[in-house]
């Protein structure tokens, strides 16, 4: 185990080894948000409305998918299908060390630095604005963390997924890109799925945004219990495809380059 | 004991074939060709526990995917392997402990902590193979005096040059002290001072720790450097297996000579072979001075290079010589081992 906590103390020490690019990167987190602030004040200044949302409502729900958005592993760690297309991967079969693990510990310590940094900046941004911010109840906010943290795995292994097809592809970086757009649309990151106008229940990426900001805003009523059920479940069968593929992908594994 | 032992092994795999130019490209997108390579047929050979073995052979001979095969990496289509009485797809624990694969072209810490110092590279090594902190101490300081890299270790690797970059990885490919060791071009890129260093430590790792060593090259040079014992892989068979000595009555005694020219080559030139603004000839090593006094009196000259000759010529010699034919076999039945 402490190979891996080794790993994930080198990925916080990369992380930190260009601090301006840490500042820079989660500073730009706040010019989407005050874009969405700038056009939805805009949109209910006429006396509009967007759904059955409020202006707090819209502005907390966006401030909780951003920092979904920039906290959760989506679009990262493209450098693992790249180490199975170019050969990197002999490296770690070579060595008692799970290349699969190996990710899992340095995306975890990634996520650590990055959703320190990332509430560092919101934080203070939401303290401005929170006459617009819906402040979670405790109940409320570790409900939101639950499905968060549940969201967080089943992210991870939707990306090992997408990953892992370079065992049979070779390059997956298409089906990554149509991934994690189509899962921002697909998941609520990009529009609240209840403004979206068709139902998207039956598929896992609404664990993703969507039902973690609406635990987090308090507006998850009802079964509670049986979506946390369907969250595990979607991370288990991820979790199944991940070890077929990985299991089945060695075997095709070409180990180009020296 | 046998460290290796490997029996009519054979591997191929399918190449894509993409046709040249824009409507190569395009038939390419369409229509998907492959080709069958054959990387390994047949291939039989034991090594003994603290052997030095070279391996050499041209680009695509199948030096890299035995080595891939023997660490467990690859899957073979058929035949046996059993490396320190493992089966290495098994991929053992105890097994991954007691090998170590390296290759010159990249690293384990190239790919884990590149902004980062080697030290903390090797602390994730120790990590991986449970080494006690005193007894990592004492291993680092033992390799890292002998790779002399003391300055080295605490330098962001990304900002070292290659053949630091070859050394600091060393450290990490041996740091958990393996009893057998895989490496795959280790030299490459490097120039001959580094190169003679590597060479000498891996002789010196190769005596102190009783360690078997196998090591893969395409220059016909490194067979000096070589251990002992050298198998010659071509196009995936095992030509020849047995001491170094035995192959070096069959190479050829002589160098290729490049001679490149301002403009072309002097007609007066004779037995030379003129490509473009290039002589070539490949001349016997005791003519060598005299063929290059003579040439060196043109002052059109801008470059000299003196080479191995092509190894597919060093093949054929090894072939039409008698000295070692008694040495040669065909890989689908071995002859005597020395």
């Amino acid at each position: 185990m402490t190979k891996y906590l080794t790993a994930a103390k080198n990925e916080i020490k990369l992380n930190f080894r260009y601090r301006f690019n840490l500042l820079a990167f989660s500073t730009g987190l706040l010019f989407p948000l005050l874009g969405y602030v700038f056009l939805w004040k805009t949109a209910y200044s006429g006396g509009g409305r967007v759904g059955e949302y409020s202006l707090n409502g819209l502005f907390t729900y966006y401030f909780w998918a951003l920092f979904l958005d920039y906290t959760l592993p989506v679009f990262a760690y493209g450098d693992m299908a790249w180490n199975i297309k170019s050969g990197g991967l002999t490296l770690f079969l070579v060595r008692p060390f799970s290349f699969l693990f190996y990710y899992v510990s340095i995306i975890a310590g990634g996520t650590l630095v990055w959703a320190t940094v990332n509430l560092a900046v919101l934080v203070p941004f939401g303290m401005v604005f929170a006459r617009y911010f819906i402040f979670p109840g405790l109940t409320d906010f570790l409900v939101g963390f639950l499905f968060t943290a549940i969201g967080y795995f089943l992210a991870l292994l939707l990306g090992f997924v997408i990953n892992l097809l370079a065992f049979y592809l070779g390059d997956p970086s298409g089906f990554r890109g149509l991934y994690g757009w189509g899962m921002m649309l697909l998941g609520g990151s990009i529009i609240p799925l209840d403004l979206l106008g068709f139902p998207l229940d039956r598929l896992p990426f609404r664990f993703l945004y969507f039902i973690p900001a609406k635990a987090f805003m308090g507006e998850i009523r009802g079964d509670i219990l049986g979506l946390l059920f369907e969250d595990v479940l979607w991370a288990s069968i991820s979790l199944f495809l991940v070890l077929l593929l990985w299991k089945r992908g060695l075997r095709k594994y070409e180990a180009y380059g020296g | 004991m046998y460290s290796i032992k490997v029996e009519k092994l054979c591997k191929s795999y399918r190449k894509e074939e993409k046709g040249q130019g824009r409507f190569g490209s395009l038939r390419f997108f369409f229509r998907r060709k492959y080709r069958e390579i054959h990387a390994l047929r047949d291939v039989s050979f034991s090594i003994e526990r603290g052997e030095m073995v070279g391996i050499i052979g041209p680009n695509g001979a199948g030096k890299t995917t035995l080595l891939k095969i023997l660490s467990g990496v690859l899957y073979p289509d058929s035949g046996s392997v059993s490396v320190l009485g493992y089966i290495p797809t098994r991929r053992e624990k105890e097994f991954l402990r007691s090998i170590t694969y390296f290759t010159g072209q990249r690293g384990f810490l190239s790919l884990t902590i590149w902004d980062l110092p080697p030290v903390d590279g090797y602390e994730l090594i120790r990590h991986i193979y449970g080494i006690p902190e005193s007894e990592y101490r004492r291993r680092l300081k033992y390799l890292v005096e002998l790779l002399d890299v003391e300055d080295l270790i605490r330098t962001p690797l990304r900002k070292l040059s290659l053949g630091e970059r070859t050394k600091v990885e060393l450290v990490a490919a041996l740091l958990h002290f393996p009893d057998l060791v895989l490496l795959d071009e280790p030299t490459i890129g490097l120039d001959i001072v580094s190169q003679k260093r590597l060479w000498e430590f891996f002789r010196l790792y190769n005596e102190e720790r009783r360690a078997t060593l196998l090591i893969t090259s395409h220059y016909t040079r490194d067979i000096e450097e070589l251990g002992k014992r050298v198998l010659i892989l071509h196009r995936g068979r095992l030509l020849f297996d047995g001491d170094k000595k035995g192959l070096a009555k069959g190479l050829p005694d002589r160098k290729l000579v490049k001679v490149v020219f301002r403009s072309s080559p002097p007609p007066s030139l004779r037995g030379w072979r003129i490509e473009g603004d290039t002589a070539l000839k490949q001349v016997k090593k005791s003519r060598l001075s005299d063929e290059l006094r003579l040439i060196s009196l043109d002052d059109s000259i801008i470059d000299i290079t003196i080479e191995d000759p092509p190894f597919e010529d060093v093949i054929r010699e090894i072939f039409t010589r008698g000295e070692v034919n008694d040495e040669v076999f065909d890989g689908s039945e071995k002859r005597d081992q020395t």
